[in-house]
């Protein structure tokens, strides 16, 4: 028992620097209340004080919490998290009081969002996130921002 | 003194967002902002010194004789971009991109270049003077003739660089990668 046990253990401390890399794995979240965006990657959030809003912010809550927390912090509700908080993202429009300016200030924002959550963090070489294009439905992407946005305000 | 306690007062009610409202620059169709999408704007001579800039995306950019000087540039991307003779001195570039862009001539004196992608840009007489680059990438980069002292260079990759005529009074090349870099120093 004890062997098997020791056993196990080295193991473990063999595996665990492979497993210390980030790996996408596609949330367990029903969007099917979301109006359907099609394959073709947006470049501006569709569901922004729109109705579909309020089903977002809670399909985007549930998805944060499953793939986006354990790097970013639970409930986008922290900035003591390993990665950046993301209720940061778009403060500087927030900070814009002409309408046009800070429309296009969040469209900037929103752009730069996708590209990451597409395409991941790779910076010299090191995965600092993986790339959740493959794996995360633009539905679930969009969510996931107008939750973390809400959060943002929430912290006002 | 009364006048004084009002303002006080006033400035202490104000909602934070309200007294940091502000009215950003746009130049040429660009908004200057962080995470400003700026894909092959023209911003040649602009003056964009101190500005926020996180996160922008300048790829392909015009930007000769730009002036970032102090600006905030963590994480933007600058590959392709023109900056030849841009002031970059004294910015906060960490993690920024400039792969295979052209920065001939230009001043990144104490620029802070932490984890930044040079690979395949010119940088032929930039001036890199006290700059910080640790874990910088310069792989396949020319910087013939740049001023290099005193800039700190631990562990960068320096694979296939041309580092011909630089000028290197006290730079520290701590754990630097010299494979295939011509003109590297071979007492590091």
């Amino acid at each position: 028992m004890l062997r098997t046990l020791l056993l196990a253990l080295s193991l473990g401390t063999l595996v665990t620097p492979v497993l210390a890399r980030e790996i996408a794995v596609a949330p367990q979240v029903d969007a099917s209340t979301l109006p359907a965006l099609g394959q073709t990657w947006l470049e501006a959030n569709p569901y922004r004080e729109t109705p579909a809003a309020a089903a977002a912010l809670d399909i985007g809550r549930s998805a944060y919490n499953q793939s986006c927390a354990r790097c970013h912090g639970a409930d986008a509700s922290t900035h003591a998290a390993p990665a950046p908080d993301l209720r940061n993202l778009n403060r500087s429009c927030r900070r814009i009081e002409d309408p046009a300016l800070k429309a296009w200030c969040l469209r900037d924002n929103d752009a730069y969002f996708a590209r990451s959550v597409r395409h991941g963090k790779l910076i010299v070489g090191v995965t600092h996130m993986p790339a959740w294009e493959a794996v995360l439905a633009q539905e679930l992407a969009w969510a996931i921002q107008i939750f973390i946005e809400a959060q943002a305000a929430a912290k006002r | 003194m009364k006048i004084l306690t009002v303002l006080t007062l006033l400035s202490l009610w104000m909602p934070v967002e309200a007294a940091e409202s502000e009215v950003p620059l746009v130049i040429n169709g660009c908004g200057i902002w962080p995470h400003a999408q700026c894909r092959g704007a023209d911003l040649r001579h602009a003056n964009l010194a101190g500005k926020n800039l996180a996160g922008a995306d300048f790829s392909g950019a015009q930007l000769a004789r730009a002036n970032f000087t102090g600006a905030n540039l963590a994480g933007a991307n600058f590959d392709g971009a023109d900056l030849t003779a841009a002031r970059l001195n004294k910015a906060t570039a960490p993690t920024a991109t400039f792969r295979g862009a052209r920065l001939v001539g230009a001043d990144l004196e104490f620029a802070r270049l932490f984890r930044s992608d040079f690979s395949g840009a010119d940088l032929t007489g930039a001036n890199l003077e006290a700059a910080k680059a640790n874990f910088a990438w310069f792989e396949g980069a020319r910087l013939n003739n740049a001023n290099l002292q005193e800039a700190k260079l631990f562990t960068v990759n320096l694979r296939n660089a041309d580092l011909s005529g630089t000028y290197r009074r006290f730079t520290v090349f701590q754990e630097a990668d010299f494979a295939g870099c011509t003109a590297c120093p071979t007492d590091w």
